[in-house]
């Protein structure tokens, strides 16, 4: 609809070095202004001109997201005619969908293929020749959107839509019996049951809901942090995971300074991993700025590999890691030098981490287990695309104004308000259900009536 | 045809003296136009051959907007009144409807004196079989004594007179409502000039008499008072005259109904008209719901000067003998005399597809249908489509702006969308959960919603308008004034709000944040509001829901003008959707058949998707672009 304000990622989707996210409509500037902080604390995304950037932090509801640049463009003179926010950040699709994800907790909503293209011709931007590459555009984008939710999982979203959706419409249809035929014995509304019913529906909406952000891993894959003191075999982790040389192992502690990545398979997941310098204090500054990062990577990691020396005892620098990860429950705890004798206090270990694994770069030995691990810790085994996933923010934005509805409703029978009120937002939260699967609520409603409940004179 | 039958001219002609018929031409010739209202029988006017009631769920909504925007169907009811009460009292402001129990024959009087005294409007007794059209659309009409009638509009609001088949059994004959004569010759005429018809079919339950129940045992249903009457300009006060009863039917009932299913018409198939599915007859309640035990009917008086009473859910089409039994199978209908039997009816009426949201026929200028020919049930419907048909045929010959109104601001222009965009595959009733509006569009505020647009176009009086403005500047007087006043913790207060079941005040607030708690009424905080004027009820109802419901009507009103912009861009009559690029197939052949007017229309036609809602707002900017490129 336009009017409205949408924000999408505009940069492919792919890692790159930057990427971009493009936030358009009337209330662009307010909805960026409660994502981005502008670095310097007198500066205000809503007091700046047309064709001006800032530097700042971008954060959700989980707190710092990126730190980027925020250009704010004023309407007529943007891409869309609109006034526009392009922030561009780095270009990590993990953190720019988390960004995207802020700006609709903000208030945006998700941009339809080619919806910004649409309103810059709309606005006059674009001229002719480029107005029918959008019709076309348009029309393959939405027969592709259209046809993902249908065939996404051999539709099993579609059937787990449908059967919230079926739920739903047995008490719209009963609520629009009892509001419409008053005179007819059709069995009254139980506000109790009603708002059982609201909760479990609710409920089960929000665990579709959840199945976005648990299925994260499996559309984006995960990061996985490698921490540990110098020299205790980090690196050779990374590589023998990765199967290549990516960071310079040598003898000497400190040699990684800052933060190596790799992208790497495990246990069928694109796992990201981050190679980081050793922690300990030290006063060399390069360092410290290493170790800053290290830390800072275990913060923005799925999970964090919490790399042990098996060949010695653990040291001071080792109990220094020990404090630092007590308490972050996404830590496993990695022995490594498997195939040396262990030497290690493997109980102290155990005091901190519930997986404590001896793995060996050398022999490989370990390895597969600690793929099993991260399965494990990933809750993945219990986690079936079958019974219906979503799979983009289109779909995520429809269950969630659904559940929003019902919320709503549940509400309105807590605080005694009105049956009307509560029938109008069960209905409108079936209507959402239904933009999945391109059905109409009231007429759906209607025909329910009639087959379910003996009303007519 | 001969010279010598050759009546007068007219501007508009209806066909018909029913509900739609009777809004249409008053309103036609209070606007101004030289308007004759052709019915079969001028003892017809305004017949209630079904239920003696106007109003309900939703039809009590179509009358208070009808009565808004100048009509005459509220004070036709006030003014034939029997009983009323308001329905769905305790389940929302949204669904309250007042439903009125009239007088079948004064409320016939009282619309035959209407029609008769209405300046520019000519009553005729005259059956119309023939409706002729030249190059520029409707021409003229012609009666069944042969003359030939020039006109330059036509509203056909035929009823179930067209083409009218009663079936009561074995036996089917040629028939109008109530024993009249149906009106056959108009089917092929239509036919003939280019509107395409259809079989729909409904039906009626006997007429008794009174003095044959046994009311002893019967349930009691009275009327509410105080009575709220149905046209906001009644002043008068109004007295319920009459109690309905409930009665019930039973096993035995529903085994002589399943006993003698083949022979009901419906059942062993001589009726192929599509019947309305919120209003079966009792073998088909009997059949579809066969676990039900009983089945509950309406006991309702036709009038004070007869006898004849209504027995709402008993509609049937078995044969009288049968009927009759079951009939007598109910307790207090053992001696049940018949006045008149029930009956089933199939007649003729157009696809609404085929018609332009003002109720014209996009094909034939100057034709237009109201009422059950263009596929509806229902009085007030029939009279909702009556009125805008009669206003749109007049403004048309005026050469002014066509009427029609929202979705978003009305029942009236909810059931024409649904008419003209989504068609009907039966007949068509009015229900609440069919406006997605429905917190906007209440039976109380159809004033403010539609007086203005009434006025403007000539139909609401000066008296009525003034009326209205004065209780609008004190409901908004009002307003201000709780959102003003400060209400203090107190004792006595915490004593009300215990009570009404909410948690006491814990620190000083403002009237109407208070009473925007579900469970205090504005009349429960009269004692602590010394600074409370007297308002009449009317506006004392709005401004409790107005505050009550504030987020709900906020956010619908945010939904209405969402959808306001896409009504806003107007479609070409003359598109050539075939050739659009990006449209998909279904998408073409569906815009092509309805013509939408706007995209906002176009958005609600079932097979087209917001992708080709897409597509159709490139392709008019597109146009627009070229249009004003070759202005420059």
């Amino acid at each position: 609809m336009q009017g409205s304000t949408i924000a999408a990622i505009a940069t492919a989707p792919v890692k790159s070095g930057i990427g971009v996210i493009r936030i358009s409509g009337p209330e662009a500037v307010a909805v960026a202004g409660r994502v981005f902080q502008c670095r310097n604390k007198q500066r205000r995304l809503s007091e700046m001109p047309g064709y001006t950037v800032c530097y700042g932090t971008l954060s959700g509801e989980d707190g710092r997201l990126d730190d980027g640049i925020a250009t704010v463009f004023r309407a007529p003179k943007s891409y869309t005619g609109e006034d526009v926010v392009e922030f561009s950040c780095h270009g990590g699709v993990y953190s720019l969908r988390k960004i995207l994800a802020a700006c609709f907790a903000a208030g945006a909503q998700p941009a339809m293929a080619g919806e910004f293209t649409k309103r810059a011709f709309l606005n006059g931007k674009l001229d002719l020749t480029e107005a029918e590459a959008v019709a076309d555009l348009i029309e393959a984008e939405g027969e592709r959107a259209l046809k993902a939710a249908l065939c996404q999982k051999d539709g099993a979203l579609r059937r787990k839509a449908d059967a919230l959706a079926d739920r739903l419409k047995l008490w719209c249809s009963h609520l629009a019996a009892v509001l419409d035929f008053p005179e007819e014995d059709v069995e009254e509304i139980d506000r109790a049951a009603l708002f059982a019913g609201v909760s479990a529906l609710l409920r089960d909406l929000n665990a579709l809901i959840d199945t976005y952000r648990r299925s994260s891993p499996i559309r984006n894959g995960i990061t996985v942090a490698i921490v540990g003191r110098p020299n205790v075999g980090k690196s050779s982790l990374l590589n023998s995971l990765s199967g290549e040389e990516c960071a310079i192992v040598t003898d000497i502690a400190g040699t990684t300074r800052d933060v190596v990545s790799a992208r790497v398979e495990l246990g069928g997941l694109a796992v990201t991993l981050l190679d980081t310098a050793g922690i300990r204090e030290t006063d060399d500054v390069i360092e410290a700025e290493g170790v800053r990062r290290s830390l800072s990577a275990c913060d923005k990691a799925d999970l964090i590999l919490a790399v042990f020396d098996g060949s010695v005892p653990l040291g001071e620098e080792d109990t220094l890691l020990l404090t630092e990860l007590a308490g972050r429950e996404n830590a496993l705890c990695i022995i490594s030098k498997g195939d040396r004798p262990l030497q290690a206090e493997k109980a102290r270990l155990r005091e901190v981490f519930s997986d404590v694994l001896e793995v060996s770069s050398v022999t490989g030995q370990g390895i597969e287990r600690l793929e099993e691990t991260l399965i494990k810790r990933l809750r993945l085994e219990e986690f079936h695309p079958e019974d219906g996933m979503l799979a983009n923010e289109r779909q995520l934005a429809c269950v969630r104004n659904a559940a929003d509805c019902c919320q709503r409703a549940a509400d309105a029978l807590q605080t005694g308000m009105t049956l009307d009120t509560v029938s109008v937002e069960l209905e409108q939260a079936l209507g959402e259900l239904y933009t999945l699967s391109g059905r109409r609520a009231s007429d759906s409603i209607i025909d329910d009536v009639f087959s379910r409940f003996c009303v007519g004179k | 045809m001969s010279e010598a039958n050759q009546y007068e001219q007219y501007d508009v002609a209806v066909v018909g003296a029913g509900h739609a018929g009777i809004e249409a031409g008053v309103a036609a010739a209070r606007l101004g136009c030289r308007t004759a209202v052709f019915t079969t029988s001028a003892d017809m006017v305004g017949n209630m051959p079904c239920n003696p009631a106007i109003g309900g769920t939703a039809k009590g909504h179509l009358v208070r907007e009808i009565d808004a925007l100048g009509g005459q169907m509220a004070k036709a009811a006030d003014a034939t009144f029997l009983q009323s009460r308001m329905l769905n009292k305790g389940k929302g402001p949204a669904v309250h409807s007042l439903r009125v129990q009239s007088d079948r024959a004064r409320y016939h009087a009282y619309m035959k004196k209407l029609l008769e005294s209405t300046d520019n409007l000519y009553l005729k007794q005259a059956e119309i079989v023939a409706v002729e059209r030249d190059g520029q659309g409707v021409c003229a009409v012609v009666t069944a004594l042969g003359a030939r009638i020039p006109v330059k509009a036509v509203i056909l609001c035929t009823g179930t007179f067209l083409g009218g088949t009663i079936h009561i059994g074995e036996v089917s004959f040629s028939s109008g409502p109530d024993g009249t004569h149906a009106s056959n010759a108009l089917v092929d005429s239509l036919k003939a000039i280019g509107v395409s018809l259809r079989r729909f079919k409904t039906g009626t339950p006997a007429r008794v008499n009174r003095r044959s129940i046994d009311f002893s045992i019967l349930e009691r249903q009275d009327g509410e008072e105080p009575v709220v009457p149905m046209s906001f300009d009644t002043t008068k006060k109004l007295k319920n005259q009459v109690c309905c009863h409930i009665a019930y039917t039973n096993e035995e009932t529903h085994a002589i109904i399943r006993r003698n299913l083949d022979r009901s018409p419906l059942y062993s198939g001589r009726i192929d008209g599509i019947g309305p599915r919120y209003c079966p007859s009792i073998e088909d309640k009997v059949v579809r719901f066969s676990d039900k035990k009983r089945h509950q009917i309406f006991v309702e008086p036709c009038g004070l000067d007869t006898d004849e009473m209504y027995i709402q859910g008993m509609s049937s089409s078995l044969p009288e003998d049968v009927q009759i039994a079951m009939y007598r199978s109910i307790k207090g209908f053992e001696n049940v005399e018949f006045i008149r039997p029930a009956y089933a009816i199939e007649y003729e009426c157009c696809d609404p597809l085929q018609l332009k949201p003002t109720l014209e026929f996009k094909a034939i200028p100057g034709l237009y249908g109201a009422g059950q020919f263009c596929g509806t049930s229902g009085y007030e419907e029939a009279a909702a489509q009556g009125l805008m048909a009669g206003i749109n045929a007049a403004l048309r010959l005026q050469g002014r702006q066509p009427f029609v109104l929202l979705r978003s601001e009305s029942y009236i222009g909810t059931l024409i969308d649904d008419l003209v965009t989504k068609g009907v595959e039966d007949p068509y009733r009015m229900m609440t959960s069919r406006s997605e509006y429905r917190l906007l569009l209440r039976q109380d505020n159809a004033q403010v919603r539609l007086m203005e647009k009434g006025y403007t176009i000539g139909l609401v009086t000066e008296k009525s308008y003034k009326l209205y403005k004065k209780r609008e500047a004190a409901k908004e007087k009002e307003l201000s004034r709780l959102r003003a006043t400060g209400i203090a913790p107190s004792d006595s207060l915490d004593r009300l709000l215990e009570s009404r079941g909410t948690s006491p005040l814990a620190a000083g607030t403002k009237l109407a944040e208070l009473l925007k708690r579900p469970q205090v009424s504005y009349d429960d905080l009269a004692p602590f509001d010394p600074g409370r004027p007297a308002l009449p009820s009317m506006v004392k109802e709005q401004v409790e829901i107005e505050i009550k419901y504030e987020g709900y009507i906020r956010r619908q009103r945010t939904e209405a003008e969402h959808m306001q912009k896409l009504e806003n861009k107007r479609l070409p009559a003359d598109a050539d959707y075939q050739t659009i690029e990006g449209l998909r197939l279904e998408a073409r052949e569906k815009l092509n058949k309805i013509r939408p007017e706007s995209v906002g229309q176009a958005s609600r036609i079932s097979g087209v998707s917001p992708a080709d809602i897409s597509v159709l707002l490139i392709w008019l900017e597109k146009k627009e672009t070229e249009r004003r490129r070759s202005h420059a």
